[in-house]
C-alpha cells in the first residue's frame, strides 16, 4: 500500500505557530484530526497548513475540511502549496475556506499532450501573484519540453479574490 | 462529417444517425420534446442540445424522460445502437459484463471486497491505465471512481437491515477519448429520484449548502460523478442490485470538460 492511500499530518510548532503538513488522501479518515484539533482551537490564534502531498479530497474529506474551517472563523489560517485537486475545492463549495483563510502559494498544471506529460508549477505570493495580480506563463520549458498551461484561467484562479 | 465532440449542430447528428436510426426497431427517437410528449414511453429517446445541467436533471425527474441524449464525445450512433440492444432486455444492464461503449478496446472487472481499502484498488486500476493518478488530468477520474466505490461499498448496504457484506463490482472500459466506469452492488437500495434530487438540490443552494454534516454521507457524491459525467445511467432492481455507470472523458484537460454537455439515463425494467 503506497502513501497516496492514506492521510499523512506532520505537525511542528516554531514560534507559537502551529504548522500542520498533510500529504495522501482528505477522507473520512479526516475526521479524528479534526475532531481533536476543534478541541484546541479556542486556544490557538494561527495554523498554517501544508499541503504539498494533498493527492484526493472526496465528498467525506470535503464534510471534515469545511467542519474545520468553519469552527475556527477567529483563527488566522495560512495555506501553502494547494494543489489544484484542493483550489478546486476553493472555488467550488462554499465555506470550504472562509474571511480569515490566506493561499500563500498554489500549484497551476501545464501539459505537453504529445509527451502526455504534466508539470505542476509552484505559484508564490510575493513572486509570481500579489492580493491584485497575477503572472502566469501560458507555456513553459523544461528539459527541454514545452508544457501548455492546462485550466481554464478565468475559473482557476476565480479564488484569488477573496483568499489571497 | 465528424460524429464526435460538442459542437456538432442537432440537425447534422440527425441526418448522420437517420440510417442507423431506421435500423433501431426497438426504440423510438425524438428530436423535439414536442414530439416526444406525444408518445412517452421508457424506450423512448429524447435527442437534444445545449440543455443545461439542471434542466437536463429536471427532464429525467419530472416529464418522465429516461433517455436524455445531448450532444456528446460518444456518437450518437454508437448511443443509440447500444440502447436499442440494451432495450431488447433493460435486465442485461444489470449484468457485470455488459459493456457501456460498443467495442470498447480496453475492458477490465475488478471484484472489490465489502471492508478492502478502496484507494488501493483506485491504485491498482491507474497502474492498468498506465496514467499517474495524482496527475490533475487523472483527478476527475479519481473522483468519480472514488465516490461510485464508496456509494456501493458503504451508502449501499446501509440502507439495508440485517443485510451480509457483499463484494461490488467495477468495469472499466476505454474507447478512444472517453471511459466508461460502471459501479455494480448487489444490494439493490438505489433511490434513483432521490439521487437525482439531491444534485438538483446542490444546484439550487450550492455545493456548501447542501453538505449534510450529520450522520450519513456528504451528500456531495453524487454531486461530483454528476459534474465530471457526460452521460449518467442509473438502475437499480430493489433488493438486488444497483448499477451507475458514467461515460466521462479520458484524461483530457478542464476545457474539454467545460464544454460537456449531460446526458441522462434512467434503466426501468
Amino acid at each position: 500500500m503506497s502513501d497516496l492511500n492514506k492521510l499523512n499530518i506532520k505537525i511542528e510548532q516554531t514560534n507559537g505557530k502551529i504548522v500542520f503538513e498533510l500529504s495522501g488522501a482528505i477522507n473520512e479518515t479526516f475526521a479524528p484530526f479534526v475532531s481533536t484539533l476543534s478541541k484546541q482551537l479556542p486556544r490557538l490564534s494561527y495554523l498554517h497548513f501544508n499541503l504539498n502531498g494533498i493527492t484526493l479530497i472526496n465528498s467525506s474529506g470535503t464534510r471534515e475540511w469545511t467542519k474545520l474551517i468553519g469552527n475556527a472563523q477567529d483563527i488566522e489560517i495560512t495555506i501553502s502549496h494547494c494543489p489544484k485537486v484542493f483550489i478546486d475545492q476553493v472555488n467550488t463549495v462554499e465555506g470550504f475556506l472562509t474571511s480569515n483563510c490566506r493561499i500563500n502559494s498554489f500549484y497551476v498544471p501545464y501539459f505537453n499532450e504529445e509527451a502526455n506529460k504534466e508539470m505542476n508549477l509552484l505559484l508564490e505570493k510575493g513572486k509570481q501573484f500579489t492580493e491584485s495580480d497575477i503572472q502566469i506563463k501560458q507555456s513553459i520549458t523544461e528539459g527541454g519540453v514545452q508544457y501548455q498551461l492546462d485550466i481554464i484561467e478565468k475559473t482557476y484562479f476565480r479564488f484569488m479574490k477573496k483568499f489571497t | 462529417m465528424d460524429t464526435l465532440g460538442y459542437t456538432v449542430e442537432l440537425e447534422d447528428r440527425k441526418k448522420i444517425s437517420e440510417p442507423l436510426l431506421s435500423k433501431a426497431d426497438r426504440i423510438n427517437v425524438f428530436f423535439s420534446l414536442s414530439d416526444f410528449k406525444k408518445k412517452p414511453g421508457k424506450k423512448n429517446l429524447l435527442v437534444t442540445d445545449q440543455i443545461e445541467e439542471k434542466q437536463v436533471l429536471n427532464m429525467a425527474l419530472r416529464q418522465e424522460i429516461h433517455h436524455v441524449i445531448q450532444n456528446s464525445m460518444q456518437s450518437l450512433e454508437d448511443k443509440v445502437q447500444r440502447l436499442n440492444n440494451l432495450s431488447e432486455d433493460y435486465r442485461k444492464y444489470f449484468h457485470s459484463h455488459y459493456n457501456i461503449l460498443s467495442d470498447p478496446e480496453l475492458v477490465k472487472l475488478f471484484s472489490i471486497g465489502p471492508k478492502d481499502n478502496r484507494l488501493t484498488h483506485i491504485e491498482s486500476i491507474f497502474k492498468w491505465l498506465g496514467l499517474d493518478m495524482t496527475s490533475s488530468r487523472a483527478q476527475p477520474m479519481v473522483q468519480v471512481i472514488e465516490e461510485l466505490i464508496m456509494n456501493a461499498q458503504i451508502t449501499a448496504p446501509m440502507q439495508r437491515q440485517n443485510v451480509t457484506p457483499k463484494s461490488i463490482d467495477l468495469r472499466i472500459e476505454i474507447k478512444k477519448d472517453l471511459i466508461a466506469i460502471s459501479a455494480i452492488d448487489y444490494y439493490g437500495t438505489l433511490g434513483i429520484d432521490k439521487f437525482l434530487k439531491r444534485i438538483e438540490n446542490a444546484f439550487t443552494v450550492g455545493l456548501g449548502q447542501s453538505i449534510n454534516f450529520g450522520r450519513g454521507g456528504a451528500g456531495l457524491g453524487s454531486s461530483i460523478i454528476y459534474k465530471y459525467s457526460e452521460s449518467i445511467y442509473l438502475g437499480c432492481i430493489t433488493e438486488q442490485c444497483t448499477r451507475v455507470s458514467i461515460i466521462m472523458p479520458y484524461n483530457k484537460s478542464e476545457k474539454v470538460f467545460s464544454t460537456i454537455q449531460k446526458s441522462i439515463h434512467v434503466i426501468k425494467l
